[in-house]
């Protein structure tokens, strides 16, 4: 398929994946995409170094609609092709609300936050409440890596 | 090589492809007429005159383009605090000055939960944006609040 038939939101995110800002993360060794298969996109995100931790942590995220609809994403277990057991998701103040297991409505397939669909579907307010995080159309991907790397680097990250 | 660049009005950098034999004042575009360039985190301008790779420019290395030679920094907290950086400095670097003894004077940990903002944007800054890609056309001030970073409830 030429990039010229591609539906506008894949072509959309092709474009952010190729320009400065996501480029510089995956120089930056902040995070690294794993090939886009339309309209998943996973990307492994690093975390800092913990004992018996992983280094990285893989997103994958649902995106029919972008950027225009948020994107919404979770934890990935690329082995074994499903979301990523609670055993083995990252602990920490922020990293445990972000990446909640404890039988939120949005389920282990998302965020617990304003840039996910889901998280916004969940609270009519948030969009207003945390304008500052909040998915609008004018956001790209990176927005949401960048978040997601400062939790996972952030001092109350505590491995898994 | 490929580097990232740095200009005023855009937060973030575009990648572009260049020789390393070209002139550093080839990075200048028509509207930034007696701009300069500077590399990220470090206060010299470079010499237009060098070449890329004279001018130790390396493969995917962060540039800024510009005309503010110093950027002056107000912060809002509790006051307004000044400061003046180079425009290439990192909101990072910017945050070390603001939450620090000089101004806010938080802990480590009340740093972690607080953040740089544009007053009236709609985002909290990253750290890797160089404060001079927030001047506006004619001036080399930047105002920014110090804001606590959102935890997420309801």
């Amino acid at each position: 398929m030429t990039s010229a038939v591609l539906p506008p939101d894949e072509r959309a995110l092709l474009e952010h994946l190729r320009g400065g800002r996501f480029l510089s993360g995956v120089v930056e060794g902040h995070w690294r995409l794993i090939p886009v298969t339309w309209p998943f996109a996973m990307v492994a995100v690093s975390a800092a170094k913990r004992p018996n931790s992983p280094s990285e942590f893989v997103l994958r995220f649902e995106l029919n609609g972008y950027p225009h609809v948020a994107p919404t994403g979770g934890l990935w277990d690329i082995e074994t092709d499903s979301s990523l057991a609670v055993d083995r998701r990252p602990k920490g103040e922020r990293a445990a609300l972000l990446f909640r297991s404890d039988g939120w409505d949005g389920g282990s397939g998302a965020m617990y936050a304003p840039w996910d669909r889901m998280g916004l579907k969940a609270h009519s307010d948030w969009a207003q409440k945390y304008s500052h995080d909040a998915w609008n159309p004018t956001r790209d991907l990176s927005f949401i890596l960048t978040k997601i790397y400062e939790v996972l680097n952030a001092d109350d990250y505590l491995g898994i | 090589m490929d580097l990232f660049i740095h200009t005023p009005g855009n937060e973030h950098p575009e990648i572009i492809n260049i020789e390393p034999t070209a002139l550093v004042r080839e990075l200048l575009t028509d509207d930034i007429s007696g701009g300069q360039v500077w590399l990220t985190e470090v206060d010299q301008e470079i010499d237009l005159a060098l070449t890329l790779e004279a001018a130790g420019i390396r493969p995917h290395h962060h540039v800024h383009r510009g005309v503010c030679h110093k950027v002056e920094v107000v912060v809002r907290f509790n006051g307004d605090h000044e400061h003046t950086f180079g425009p290439a400095t990192t909101i990072k670097s910017v945050e070390k000055w603001a939450f620090g003894p000089k101004v806010a004077d938080l802990s480590r940990e009340q740093a972690a939960k607080h953040v740089l903002a544009v007053p009236g944007s709609d985002h909290f800054l990253e750290d890797s944006v160089h404060v001079g890609s927030l001047v506006k056309p004619g001036s080399c001030k930047v105002v920014l609040d110090l804001l606590p970073r959102s935890r997420f409830e309801g």
